[in-house]
């Protein structure tokens, strides 16, 4: 017996709101048999549906003369076309080639336009996307202790330009005078065995000042003035029994001179 | 009104229109205008009397749709799509025109409007006079639904996609526009007789 009661209130309420629809045809076919149903068995609503369809018949009671669509339609075109001409002389001063003038409306010129607009944001938004990216690149790279220790300005390998200072070079310790007869190949030969490296000379070019080849004989390198003379002894000697070698002999430094 | 059994048809030559419309067919607009103009004139007549106005935005509106018809998605019918347009182009005018009492409350006696109204039957004219009367008493919103549902034949849910509301809104303000009617027409032209009108 409710639930009776409860699905003719359903089917009122439904009813009730689907009315308008019903009268103005717009109800789909499944909400017109529900209200029909419900309306063969209910009075407020038959008296509703009659209402409503009273205001639908008064409102569409209209028939005052209206001005005349031609001429209203021939203003609209005039309209139209100027705005086209106007587009087509937009396009002729941007130097692009205009789609007014093969006889398509404004409105693909006008889209033409927003696309070349998109395309144009397209372009700054990668080019920026680059921008973040190189400088996100650079923040990895130098997080890097390889490449932070090539920038690092105590790096072991320096390089040299030509604007900046020259390398301190280090004090001669040993007075070379080769022979004229020696060529530059065989100078560099004998520097290299002895790992000796030219650091002074004599105006001329005939005498030379040579210094331990610190690069090249890394072994030097923490030893004490002792040792370092006992080298320089060595190296001496060894240098006067090569051929080519006119003089090697020690020069005194303040270490040297002291003792 | 346009019925409901027609507009599929309807529906398909608008469609084809529309698309002829976006590449550039003249005769295809014109096709168009001529259906919506006197119904969208007509519409916008219910909310002033100026005919300047009316032709205003009624063409500012197809203007839009000769400008845009290439964005139509097919979601709604064409006939909503350009119905939408034209209320939004009506919203705007009014708003622009700086007095939205005025239009939204234009009289619809022929006095002011200058124009005569060629329907002569009494009885019906006495009817279309209560009802419009009735309907200046809504509230904008709720009467704009009953134009749309009534004179321009939108269903629920396309006089949502209209207003831009939900459908529910839609329901909520049709139900409140029907309650007031019940109780100010009575008021205006005493109890309205099924009898005389023959639609009961």
């Amino acid at each position: 017996m409710s639930t009776t009661l409860d699905n003719s209130n359903l089917a009122h309420r439904q009813t009730w709101n689907l009315i308008p629809w019903v009268v103005n045809g717009s109800a789909t076919p499944a909400e017109r048999q529900i209200a029909e149903t419900h309306l063969a068995e209910c009075v407020d609503c038959r008296d509703e549906l009659a209402f409503q369809s009273l205001l639908h018949a008064g409102m569409a009671m209209d028939a005052r003369a209206l001005n005349d669509g031609g001429l209203a339609f021939a203003r609209l075109m005039t309209r139209i076309e100027r705005e086209d001409r106007n587009d087509v002389t937009a396009a002729g001063l941007e130097g692009t080639t205009t789609v007014a003038r093969v006889g398509l409306p404004a409105s693909r010129a006008v889209r033409r336009r927003h696309t070349r607009r998109r395309i144009s944001r397209l372009l700054v938004g990668a080019l920026a996307l680059q921008s973040v990216g190189l400088v996100l690149l650079g923040a990895v790279l130098l997080a890097r202790p390889s490449v932070r220790g090539l920038l690092a300005p105590t790096a072991s390998v320096g390089y040299q330009t030509l604007s900046s200072s020259r390398r301190s070079a280090a004090a001669p310790t040993i007075r070379f005078v080769p022979s004229p007869m020696l060529s530059v190949g065989g100078l560099q030969t004998l520097l290299a065995d002895a790992h000796l490296r030219i650091v002074d000379s004599s105006q001329g070019g005939a005498i030379y000042g040579l210094a331990p080849d610190t690069q090249a004989d890394r072994t030097g390198a923490g030893e004490t003035p002792i040792e370092r003379n006992a080298a320089t002894a060595k190296t001496i000697a060894r240098l006067r029994v090569t051929p080519g070698v006119l003089l090697a002999e020690p020069i005194a430094t303040s270490t040297t001179e002291s003792r | 009104m346009i019925e409901h059994e027609e507009r599929p048809a309807q529906e398909v030559h608008e469609r084809e229109w529309l698309v002829a419309v976006s590449q550039g067919d003249r005769r295809a607009f014109e096709h168009l205008y001529q259906r919506y103009h006197d119904r969208l004139a007509r519409f916008l007549l219910r909310y002033t009397p100026r005919r300047d106005l009316i032709d205003e935005i009624v063409n500012q509106a197809l203007w839009v749709v000769w400008r845009k018809s290439g964005e139509f998605r097919g979601d709604s019918k064409v006939g909503t799509w350009i119905i939408g347009i034209a209320y939004r182009c009506m919203l705007k005018a009014l708003r622009d025109s700086g007095s939205r009492q005025e239009p939204f409350e234009a009289p619809f006696d022929e006095s002011t409007t200058g124009v005569a109204d060629d329907t002569d039957d009494g009885e019906h004219r006495e009817l279309r006079d209560w009802v419009r009367h009735g309907l200046l008493l809504l509230p904008v919103e709720q009467r704009t639904t009953m134009e749309l549902a009534y004179f321009m034949g939108q269903s629920c849910e396309e006089i949502a996609s209209i207003m831009n509301c939900a459908v529910g809104t839609v329901k909520a303000r049709m139900f409140h526009a029907r309650l007031r009617l019940r109780n100010t027409l009575p008021a205006l032209g005493g109890e309205i007789s099924h009898a005389r009108t023959g639609l009961a």
